[in-house]
């Protein structure tokens, strides 16, 4: 049994990996639409990461550099592997134990600290620079991100996800995005600071410091990056279909809800200009952690 | 114009001359240049340096530093003339009245070997790094002869365009 | 390590293995996502800005720009290059990985076009990189450009646009040639 679940749950990772360059390669096409282009095709991120992946590699700067790219692959597919896609089915709960979500949360940082690490070793100035901008800016997100699943955790008894997905069972009412509105906005917030979306993008930041962090990365470096960052996207979006749209019922359901977070901060993206580091850390330390000692407020009040 | 009567009274004026509504133009001796630029500056309001430029006279065996002045008030443009000898062009620097004239007298260095005495940085290379020849502004620096020494040819004399192909040329090379 | 030493990269950098069983998948990868180094050295890059945007679209051809040499495909020499530049265009060639092409665009680096008789413009770009395009016109329009990169694109997959081999392979050369008009390199090492 221990055999087939890891063997499910690999096979869940690729189709982790791909739904995520998926996704990649539909939201470079709804900005192209929106931007009145034609776009890239939608498999547009395939052929990205097969190209990185077969380019030749020639610069090394040590240890951490090489495990950089690695440890942002293990921080993605970790977090995926901690993320039931469909709850109760032996098949598709992935390695979700009970009692998961804080062991989740420090999973979630893995990626950016081994990036740092890594970024810090290349030695190029514009890396840490954008290495200092990513950290201070995780300051910032995690704080309404935390407090928001506090709340849930309280309102539920339980710190793991099935727990919390049974938790809202029995009707569309019943999900935590309608009972408990102000922390679902808050961790909607932050979730724009996790995935870099534009009025928080200040880490890549194009037209500053080039592409920040992996400026040094190339290649196959980059390929590894490339698929770490499409899996921890969609670990992301299961955990909070999982956390605030009721998880789902079937493989389907998954598509859709993930399909519906995911269109969140690529709208948002599209329309908003660049805060600066500090603005940005103090919007989510204000706005929405604000809204999730609202709802832990009430939350002790009305227990 | 009454700025030209004043400056005539004040100064050795070789030249002057009203080119339109806006612009005037002084020639001075090398002497009174700085003075006059001084009182321009401090009394008559032209407070602005635009730039300076430097004009090859091959023929006199002169150089021509042009200073370019505007009066903001008076919405004024005045150009200062004074002509140096080109053996060995030297003169005083400015940036201590303007501060931004140190890349204009680092660029005249660079272009026509004006050395301006008490400028710090004219030795610096501002465009052209790891010059080899005379400066390349001088009238009597030949510049497509330079070009295709330096450069290659630009096409064959045939005048019809051949380009032979590089591995050709790779041959060649080995051969030699 | 004294300020007047010679930086010049004499060694090769190791062969690539090119070719095996994934040879035209690769092929066929490299043709459709070309990312282009955002460096512009002349009056050209004035005609990437509109062939890159909403106008004409290069994102459908899978072109990007990106912001670094480590991570681009193709280096666009947009006009005419002077002895400054073409210093800190053989840097940013060398930093990318391979395989790599070099798009030239307009007159001035095929025979130096209207600054061939300029002290500092070099005539032809050829002697010291690889180049697999030549995109004429002074300058080309974004439509040329474009035409200029479905070009590449075909040669890119029938296995033609060799010029990152050429370059390794005749490094002796492109050296003496770049030694001929570079006396003094005077830039920090690096790896490529």
């Amino acid at each position: 049994m221990m055999w087939a679940k890891i063997f499910y749950a690999f096979l869940a990772l690729l189709g982790g990996i791909a739904y995520g360059l998926f996704l990649g390669g539909v939201s470079r096409k709804i900005t192209a639409r929106m931007q009145n282009r034609r776009g890239p095709t939608i498999w547009q991120n395939f052929i990205d990461l097969w190209k990185l992946f077969r380019k030749k590699t020639a610069i090394s700067h040590g240890v951490m550099f090489y495990l950089a790219p690695m440890f942002r692959l293990v921080g993605g597919a970790g977090t995926f592997l901690l993320v039931p896609i469909v709850v109760g089915n032996p098949y598709l709960s992935n390695f979700s134990f009970g009692g998961d979500l804080i062991v989740l949360m420090y999973f979630m940082v893995l990626g950016c600290l081994g990036m740092a690490l890594g970024a810090a070793e290349s030695g190029h100035p514009h890396a840490p620079i954008g290495v200092t901008r990513g950290l201070s800016q995780m300051a910032g997100y995690e704080l309404p991100f935390v407090i928001s699943v506090v709340v849930l955790m309280i309102a539920d008894k339980t710190t793991s996800i099935e727990g919390i997905v049974r938790a809202q069972q029995g009707g569309i009412l019943h999900w935590h995005i309608f009972t408990h509105p102000f922390a679902a906005a808050a961790a909607f917030i932050s979730l724009l600071g996790m995935m870099g979306s534009y009025p928080f993008q200040v880490v890549l930041a194009p037209q500053e410091i080039a592409i920040g962090p992996p400026t040094e990365y190339s290649s196959t470096f980059l390929s590894y990056m490339f698929s770490g960052r499409s899996v921890f996207a969609v670990a992301k979006y299961l955990l909070f279909m999982n956390l605030f749209l009721g998880g789902a019922s079937n493989l389907l359901w998954a598509f859709v809800k993930t399909f519906v977070i995911f269109l969140w901060p690529l709208f948002i993206t599209n329309v908003f200009p660049r805060f600066r580091l500090e603005q940005s850390v103090l919007f989510f330390w204000t706005w929405p952690s604000l809204f999730g000692l609202i709802d832990l407020v009430r939350i002790y009040l009305v227990r | 114009m009454e700025i030209l009567d004043k400056l005539k009274e004040k100064f050795e004026i070789l030249q002057s001359q009203e080119k339109r509504k806006d612009l005037a133009l002084v020639g001075t001796t090398e002497k009174d240049l700085i003075p006059l630029l001084v009182y321009l500056k401090e009394y008559e309001g032209y407070k602005t340096l635009v730039m300076i430029s430097c004009v090859d006279w091959i023929e006199e065996g002169k150089f021509e530093l042009v200073y370019n002045l505007w009066n903001p008030s008076k919405k004024h443009n005045i150009l200062v003339k004074t002509k140096i000898d080109r053996e060995a062009p030297k003169f005083q620097t400015i940036y201590k009245i303007w501060p931004q004239a140190e890349a204009y007298e680092r660029e005249i260095h660079e272009m026509f070997g004006v050395d301006f005495e008490g400028n710090p940085t004219q030795h610096e290379e501002l465009i052209l790094e790891d010059w080899d020849d005379i400066p390349p502004m001088r009238r009597d620096f030949d510049t497509l002869k330079y070009s295709m020494e330096k450069f290659g040819e630009r096409e064959p004399k045939s005048g019809i365009i051949i380009r032979k192909q590089i591995s050709e040329q790779y041959d060649e090379w080995r051969r030699k | 390590m004294g300020k007047d030493k010679n930086y010049f990269l004499n060694e090769k950098p190791e062969k690539m293995t090119y070719g095996g069983v994934f040879r035209k998948i690769n092929d066929w990868a490299r043709a459709r996502s070309l990312w282009v180094v955002a460096y512009g050295t002349g009056c050209g890059s004035i005609e990437l800005r509109p062939t890159f945007t909403s106008r004409f679209d290069a994102e459908r051809l899978g072109m990007r720009m990106v912001g670094t040499p480590r991570q681009a495909d193709v280096l666009i020499i947009s006009g005419y290059l002077t002895v400054k530049t073409l210093k800190r265009v053989i840097r940013v060639y060398e930093q990318m990985q391979s395989p790599k092409y070099v798009v030239a665009l307009g007159a001035c680096p095929i025979n130096g076009g209207m600054y061939y008789d300029s002290y500092n413009a070099i005539n032809r770009l050829d002697l010291y990189l690889p180049v697999d395009v030549w995109i004429t016109g002074c300058m080309p329009r974004p439509e040329a450009i474009l035409a200029g990169f479905k070009r590449l694109q075909g040669l890119i997959d029938s296995g033609k646009a060799d010029g990152w081999k050429k370059y390794i392979e005749n490094l002796d050369w492109y050296r003496e040639n770049q030694r001929k008009i570079i006396k003094n390199w005077r830039m920090p090492n690096y790896n490529w």
